[in-house]
């Protein structure tokens, strides 16, 4: 892989530099963080400062730039091949956060302002924030735990997992799983191709979800005195439930609904050849 | 800005840019090399005057990346030459927007220039005014060099820089004053 | 007027800026003031030499370091061939795509569902935002998606292999389900569920090639 074999050559090449400066800014800013290779944590504190830790070749240079509440980190060093940078930085709790990173694994924890990440490669894990996520990697998996905002992820290669999460989801594989733990949302599109898509968590009143896979099977496990009209999609799958449903007339290729509660919430459940299980929290199968 | 005529067999520099730009934005690197080729000097000669020195490399090669990167964009409607040059201004722009109150700098690149003003020189009016406008203060340089080398109107200077017309026209002849000051 | 004043005016004056009543009380001030003329003469000097001033070329050759950019540094060529699904006929006339430029912010896909034997089920428009790559204005489906393909064509040496290998295995099994869905659909055109699942898989093959073009950008 390029990022490891130009970071065996950075740390073979070049004595390793830290770099560890802070400085005051005014609460609820932003920090954009910028880099080719190597690694970004983010966390959060109290202050009204920002810390910044680097760890580089001193033939890469690292630039912070801020003003007023702005704060911009980079590391340079763009002509030629790129050295990694580990940076490790801290931010009142109150900023919001961009990082743009090419091969880099990304992890921010607290941060209460909106977040943006996108990377090529490195997975990107999430704690705890209360803001936006907007997370897009093309090879890695994504994790967010115990957030409180929306989220909004995409990857292509490796899967996704939200855990303990209070927000909407929009969750998007090509191949990988998409794992909802414990997902109170409003509404939920979650959506990949080769892979499974698994769901236990609230279904709110009049709310919209959707889960869709090409390949993989879709598991729902949800509370019994749920209220959604949902509706099953698939063309080669099978259908299993806990609930008392009686699919009738079901065509090959169609789509089959059945009302739960006062159907109020909507619900879609598609795979074009897996299995379709709609599960009852705390189990009891019924007798068809 | 020096105009040249051409004859009806010879393609226009306008011509060309058109053929160019349509292999480059279907990736043909080379037809790019021949548009950086053709614009390289007027668009540095742009960043130098509104930049300085110091930056004219680096941000002359971010206004060619940028322009490959938005190549489809160009509708074709105007002149080439001239939506290049309205991208390297905003990306100029841009730039000076980024200048903070504070600027560190960790590694072993060396800090940022102050700009220097240029030398005096006696050999001739252009290479004066050259050096002339090197010293003038950074809005009115930048006015100056948009209105008067460049030929943006006012208007359009207003524009981007988000002033109004009359500021533009103020502060050109302010420019225009100091300059005639320097040279003699 | 003071001296000043009039002074203040000669650069409107000189750019032709300036209401028909004032340029005469201005001219009628420069028969009478030489030091005004003077000025006067001077800003032209000033204004004609800026509108002379040569362009040299750059002190050093520019354009190494613009190609990297533009195409990675060393990067081998892309292996893979993003494989077209195709369409069947009657499906396009069923559900045109339309592209819509929306200036420089992006590209908007929208459909619409036409007059056909397929169409069915999926009313309304359904939008998806992608980058703005090309920004084309092309009814057909099929020709925007060509353009796609041609960019990152173009584009495919500056990614690194590994990004590579994960486009194209990606791409491989969003173009199997496609032809799994296709198969599906000539059995059986009107099925509500195969229409959307073939669009919804189709919205993210786009999406991956955006993603691989975005990918050469970010080399820089």
């Amino acid at each position: 892989m390029v990022s490891a074999f130009v970071l065996g050559v950075a740390l073979l090449a070049a004595p390793q530099q830290q770099t560890d400066t802070t400085f005051a800014v005014s609460p609820g800013g932003r920090l954009d963080v910028e880099l080719m290779v190597g690694q970004v944590s983010v966390e959060s504190w109290e202050r009204n400062a920002v810390r910044v830790r680097a760890t580089h070749p001193s033939t890469t240079g690292v630039d912070i730039r801020h003003s007023g509440d702005v704060v911009r980190v980079d590391a340079e060093g763009r002509r030629g091949p790129p050295a990694a940078v580990t940076f490790v930085i801290t931010v009142p709790r109150t900023f919001g956060v961009n990082i743009e990173g090419l091969s880099a694994p990304v992890e921010v924890r607290n941060v209460d302002g909106n977040l943006a990440v996108e990377t090529t490669n490195g997975p990107i894990t999430v704690f705890g924030g209360r803001g936006r996520l907007e997370l897009e990697t093309t090879n890695g998996a994504i994790t967010v735990r115990g957030a409180r905002g929306s989220v909004r992820a995409g990857t292509v290669n490796q899967g996704i997992t939200l855990e303990d999460v209070e927000g909407d989801v929009q969750a998007q594989a090509v191949n990988g799983h998409i794992s909802m733990q414990n997902v109170r949302a409003r509404s939920v599109d979650a959506e990949t191709v080769n892979g499974s898509v698994s769901f236990r968590g609230a279904i709110q009143e009049n709310g919209r979800y959707r889960f869709s896979t090409h390949n993989g099977g879709v598991t729902l496990h949800v509370p019994a005195d749920v209220s959604a009209t949902v509706t099953v999609s698939t063309e080669n799958g099978t259908f299993d439930s806990d609930f008392p449903v009686q699919v009738q007339g079901r065509r090959r290729g169609d789509r089959a609904t059945f009302t739960l509660g006062t159907g109020s919430a909507r619900v879609e459940m598609e795979s074009f050849g897996g299995r379709i299980e709609l599960r009852r929290i705390g189990g009891g199968e019924h007798q068809q | 800005m020096v105009s040249t005529l051409s004859t009806a067999a010879e393609p226009t520099a306008a011509e060309l840019d058109r053929a160019d730009v349509a292999r480059a934005a279907a990736g043909d690197t080379a037809a790019f090399e021949r548009i950086y080729r053709r614009h390289a000097g007027r668009i540095h000669g742009l960043v130098r005057r509104m930049m300085g020195p110091a930056e004219a490399d680096d941000v002359t090669q971010e206004i060619f990346v940028r322009a490959w990167r938005k190549l489809e964009l160009f509708r074709g409607e105007a002149a080439f030459s001239t939506w290049l040059h309205r991208l390297a201004v905003n990306v100029i722009l841009a730039r000076r927007q980024q200048a903070v109150r504070h600027h560190e700098r960790f590694g072993a690149e060396e800090p940022p220039h102050e700009r220097r003003p240029g030398r005096r020189d006696t050999t001739g009016l252009r290479m004066d005014l050259e050096a002339a406008m090197a010293r003038l203060p950074e809005g009115a340089r930048r006015i100056f060099v948009l209105h008067d080398v460049e030929g943006y109107t006012h208007e359009e200077i207003g524009a981007l820089l988000g002033v109004a017309p009359g500021t533009s026209k103020s502060q050109l002849h302010r420019a225009r004053m100091t300059l005639r000051d320097y040279l003699t | 007027m003071s001296q000043d004043t009039w002074t203040e005016r000669l650069s409107d004056y000189l750019d032709a800026d300036m209401a028909a009543a004032e340029r005469v009380a201005l001219e009628a001030h420069l028969q009478a003031c030489a030091a005004c003329r003077g000025v006067l003469a001077d800003l032209r000097a000033v204004g004609e030499a800026a509108a002379v001033l040569e362009t040299p070329p750059p002190p050093r050759d520019l354009w190494p370091g613009i190609v990297a950019q533009i195409r990675g540094d060393g990067a081998p060529v892309l292996a893979f061939e993003p494989r077209r699904a195709r369409w069947p006929l009657p499906r396009l006339a069923a559900a045109a795509l339309v592209v819509v430029a929306l200036g420089t912010a992006g590209v908007w896909l929208t459909w619409a569902p036409g007059p056909g034997p397929g169409a069915q089920g999926t009313a309304g428009t359904q939008v998806v935002r992608t980058a703005a790559l090309p920004a084309v204005e092309e009814q057909d489906y099929e020709v925007a998606l060509e353009r796609l393909e041609r960019t990152l064509d173009a584009r495919r040496e500056g990614l690194d292999p590994a990004t590579v290998r994960v486009i194209d295995e990606s791409m491989a099994i969003i173009d199997a389900a496609l032809a799994d869905a296709e198969a599906a659909l000539a059995r059986d055109p009107a099925s509500a569920y195969l229409n959307r699942h073939y669009d919804a898989t189709m919205r993210k093959k786009i999406d991956l090639m955006r993603r691989a073009a975005d990918a050469t950008r970010a080399v820089s």
